[in-house]
């Protein structure tokens, strides 16, 4: 794949930005401050995706964006029981106890969430990116976290080989680097991905 | 008789392991579109599992053979020989193949493509399935015994099951 090194933290700050927009989106819905925790961008074989998820067997709420126009791909928001619980118990003022539990109402504000979040993510970067883009309605799983991370970056990886991997964390403010609002991997293919240098125009060939 | 507590062994994407210690668990966890190939020779106790991820190796690939179906399944049946089993006794079990995401946009039904061109090289090596528990859209974790050749799974909304005896008799 032809990633220059040099355009890595380029695209840390590009989507860090796009990322925070989400944030305070995210923040405002679920009446929860969130920041973002990590974020980063790499070249990335299909294996070392799936070493970021601590465990494949964990259920876990998955919604996965397909995105067209200027830069092609898909995006896939990630929530853990205890985010989602706390989100459902903030909006709805209580929940299921677990996750096959939760009723259509508490499937739709969890994917209400997700819109929300990615919504913002991909509205910014379309903004600091000046190309076209289209967000796609989501794809919705409560299954384990390997099947969901896998099943949403599989179609990409068997044609693509290696993978552009921008994955993020965002925490709540008041405990930064613990309980996980949520995880963001976002994977534009490899002809695409270029559009995402457009704010660097001197860099956007690769001639640093 | 009392069996030692057996040590998990965690196959990983694209990996095969083959082995004939009896107090060992071979295991593939969350599965979804990708394949777990379980073999088991009742006679020798040999056993082995492969974690497909993907149909068909590309024409130039980095040598992960068992990420491929279609070289996949001959790498393990060389494993199992070496490790000492007789290729006409090995049983198989399958699963995963699943299609978590279902919207056409992206849908490539790779889940369904694994499971047909596992199955597709299976014959071709006359291996016999003897259980599986292939598609749907349910993610699994399964679980391979070589103490008994018993094979489990088990998923988010149904729990643990029994899939196959592959060490019953034939």
């Amino acid at each position: 794949m032809a990633l220059p090194s040099h355009v890595i933290p380029m695209l840390r700050v590009l989507v860090t930005l796009s990322l925070e927009e989400a944030a305070r989106a995210l923040g405002a819905f679920s009446h929860n401050a969130l920041t973002v925790s990590h974020a980063n961008a790499r070249a990335a074989q299909l294996e070392t995706i799936m070493a970021l998820v601590p465990d494949p067997e964990e259920a876990i709420f998955g919604a996965r964006f397909a995105l067209s126009g200027g830069i092609e791909g898909s995006v896939l928001a990630l929530f853990h029981w205890e985010d989602s619980r706390s989100l459902l118990e903030t909006v709805l003022g209580g929940c299921a106890d677990r996750f096959d539990a939760l009723d259509p109402m508490e499937h739709s504000v969890l994917a209400e969430a997700a819109n929300i979040l990615v919504s913002a993510f991909i509205g910014r970067l379309e903004l600091q990116c000046s190309v076209p883009l289209t967000l796609h309605p989501p794809d919705i799983a409560v299954e384990m976290a390997g099947a969901v991370v896998t099943s949403a970056v599989l179609p990409i990886a068997e044609a693509e080989g290696e993978l552009l991997l921008i994955d993020a964390l965002l925490a709540p403010v008041r405990a930064p680097g613990h309980a996980a609002a949520c995880h963001l991997f976002f994977l534009p293919t490899q002809s695409t991905w270029v559009q995402l240098l457009t704010p660097f125009p001197a860099t956007a060939d690769g001639r640093g | 008789m009392e069996h030692a507590p057996a040590q998990m062994r965690f196959v990983g994407m694209g990996e095969l392991v083959v082995s004939r210690d009896a107090k060992v668990q071979l295991a593939c966890v969350g599965l979804g579109s990708c394949v777990a190939i379980c073999a088991f020779d009742p006679q020798t106790r040999v056993g082995g599992m492969v974690h497909v991820v993907l149909p068909v190796a590309p024409a130039q690939h980095d040598g992960t053979i068992a990420r491929y179906a279609d070289t996949a399944v001959p790498a393990l049946v060389t494993a199992l020989r070496r490790a000492g089993a007789r290729a006409s006794n090995v049983r198989v079990a399958l699963c995963g193949g699943a299609e978590i995401f279902t919207r056409a946009l992206l849908s490539t039904r790779i889940g369904a493509r694994n499971v047909e061109a596992v199955r597709r090289a299976l014959a071709e090596v006359r291996l016999p399935i003897v259980g599986e528990e292939v598609g749907g859209e349910e993610g699994r974790t399964v679980l391979l015994h070589l103490a008994t050749g018993a094979v489990h799974v088990r998923s988010v909304r149904r729990g643990e099951r029994v899939l196959s005896d592959l060490g019953g008799a034939t």
